[in-house]
């Protein structure tokens, strides 16, 4: 076994006694939205790091997931669980719609579609009153329930279920980025960001391949949207605020853009930070705004990178 | 009787203002090394472009294995048969050796998206294959004791074999060389001299774009010479040599 794939097993098994060990109602908060952002995390990911498209539009794939499985359980009363398949579709098919329109063109064209999808989709939120209650918001967004036959309802409003329900969530979309990475269409998706042409001239389909990872990546942004709004039981159109999507970037470059790790380390470092950095009080933001400045400086791959060298480095010494 | 690869037909190319090439033609036949030189500017590459489908706007008529392909896309050009490398060294930079092979090797059999995730026995029999493949480009090109390099820290004259390692790999029918002796000193360029002619060994059909005469002259089958987007003479090299109008294209007229 490997160092990379052990260290993955010891994170895994943290995260899952991690709630005997931290009963306290806010580091179970903080575990949960870490989760979240892990998902968009990878999502982007996928597409940033993998293929080298930035996305400044990921809460768009993001919202359309809460409002969509928020307005499936609150018209139809469907299982939360149905909701958040449709939240997962839905998102999928804007994904499709978003890469078939911006992928003619590429680089600064994706990125302005994508900062213009998620406008206009914040616009339809706000305004579209009859169903999304505009800037009201939706509230009383129950959380998904299992009956289990004879011993009762497994109820997912608690956060200790919540977090195992968003753990393995976090460890299925984790497992499905190493799969499709390390296989002939994580190579395709490689060689986009790698040479384009060459890519192109050897028989890769780039459009093909760019359409594909969009869809995955929305789609499992989506689903991100849909635990947010199960778990927060209220959204309102903030959930495609422009900064959601700025965070994930960050995680994704901050942690290491193009490994599996990266994003999951972005994800815990950019949630916790902003919370450590109370302390500042008013100034937390700027310090904050600041302290990101100084990791893109000098760790431009991302805190992964340098940690392995570190490691490596010990190792030989 | 020999068979016809490529036929090029009324090709013309314009930029803006500027003809880059103005109604060329010619024919490829099977198991050729033909070779494609002239001055700077001439059009040679604009040529390789139209051929793989980079340039869209184009005029005339381009057909492989007798159908038309000039409509297509790169990757579509790729797929049926036509592979080039390009003049600038062009690899996948941050993947190893082995890695940028298994890149070439994508029209090869795939899996599909489900194999992929579930990781069933038909994708692990795929990638096998796909290795053993990888690994005899991997000694073809002689780079076999580089597989988990990094191609961009490979020496320059390696870069330009595993170009070429590359190309292989997506099974070329004709394959398109543009300059790839460019920056090597001799004994690398005697080495791709070697190489390019054990590729026709496999029966790949060469287009070439050089400007090494010595390597020009002592490959090619036949030649033809471009000047200003005109093709201005083709033949054998000996024939070419002393050609009069390719010499007055090279050194100027005489006063």
């Amino acid at each position: 076994m490997n160092r990379d794939r052990i260290i993955t097993l010891l994170f895994l098994l943290g995260s899952l006694i991690y709630p005997i060990l931290m009963r306290d109602p806010y580091y179970m908060h903080m575990a949960i939205l870490i989760g979240i952002y892990a998902l968009l995390a990878i999502s982007l990911n996928l597409l940033l790091g993998y293929t080298g498209q930035l996305s400044l539009g990921h809460a768009a794939f993001f919202g359309v997931g809460a409002y969509v499985s928020s307005l499936f359980y609150l018209n139809l009363k469907i299982p939360v669980w149905i909701g958040m398949v449709m939240a997962l579709i839905a998102s999928g098919i804007l994904g499709y719609i978003v890469a078939k329109l911006s992928f003619k063109l590429r680089g600064a064209y994706f990125v302005i579609m994508t900062i213009g999808i998620t406008e206009v989709l914040k616009l339809v939120g706000l305004n579209w009153v009859d169903l999304t209650k505009g800037p009201m918001g939706l509230t009383d967004i129950g959380a998904p329930t299992i009956h289990l036959g004879g011993l009762g309802t497994l109820d997912f409003g608690d956060k200790i279920p919540y977090y195992y329900l968003i753990l393995s969530l976090v460890v299925l979309c984790f497992y499905l980025q190493y799969r499709l990475v390390s296989s002939s269409y994580g190579r395709a998706f490689i060689s986009i960001r790698e040479n384009e042409d060459l890519a192109e001239s050897v028989g890769i389909n780039c459009y093909k391949y760019l359409v594909i990872v969009v869809m995955v990546s929305a789609s499992i942004a989506g689903v991100a949207g849909s635990l947010y709004a199960h778990y927060v039981s209220f959204i309102d159109p903030s959930v495609f605020a422009f900064f959601i999507s700025v965070n994930v970037v960050m995680m994704v470059i901050g942690g290491g853009q193009g490994t599996l790790m990266g994003p999951i380390i972005g994800a815990i470092l950019f949630t916790l930070i902003p919370e450590w950095l109370r302390v500042f009080g008013d100034a937390r933001m700027a310090v904050y705004a600041v302290m990101v400045i100084v990791i893109v400086i000098f760790m431009p791959r991302g805190i992964l990178f340098y940690v392995t060298q570190l490691l490596n480095l010990r190792k030989k010494t | 009787m020999k068979k016809e690869i490529l036929n090029i037909q009324h090709l013309t190319v314009q930029f803006g203002g500027l003809t880059a090439v103005n109604d060329v033609a010619f024919s490829i036949f099977r198991n050729e090394i033909v070779s494609l030189i002239g001055p700077n500017g001439a059009g040679k590459t604009t040529i390789f472009n139209a051929i793989t489908g980079f340039l869209k706007r184009i005029s005339g008529m381009i057909q492989f294995e007798g159908e038309k392909v000039s409509h297509l896309k790169p990757h579509q050009i790729a797929e049926q048969g036509i592979v080039r490398t390009f003049q600038i060294t062009s690899l996948f930079p941050n993947l190893s050796v082995l890695d940028n092979i298994r890149t070439g090797h994508h029209m090869e059999e795939k899996e599909t998206f489900l194999d992929a995730i579930f990781n069933t026995k038909r994708k692990k029999r795929i990638e096998e294959e796909t290795l053993a493949k990888a690994d005899q480009i991997l000694k073809f090109i002689g780079l076999e004791g580089k597989r988990e390099v990094i191609a961009n820290n490979l020496p320059y004259g390696e870069q330009r074999l595993l170009e070429i390692g590359i190309a292989l790999a997506a099974r070329p029918k004709l394959l398109l060389l543009d300059e790839p002796s460019a920056g090597l000193n001799d004994t690398e360029t005697q080495m791709m001299k070697g190489l390019i002619k054990r590729m026709r060994d496999l029966e790949i059909t060469i287009l070439l774009v050089e400007h090494d005469m010595k390597l020009v002259m002592g490959i090619s089958d036949r030649i033809l010479v471009l000047n200003f987007g005109k093709k201005i003479a083709s033949g054998t090299p000996d024939e070419i040599r002393s050609n009069p109008e390719v010499i007055r294209a090279y050194l100027g007229e005489k006063r």
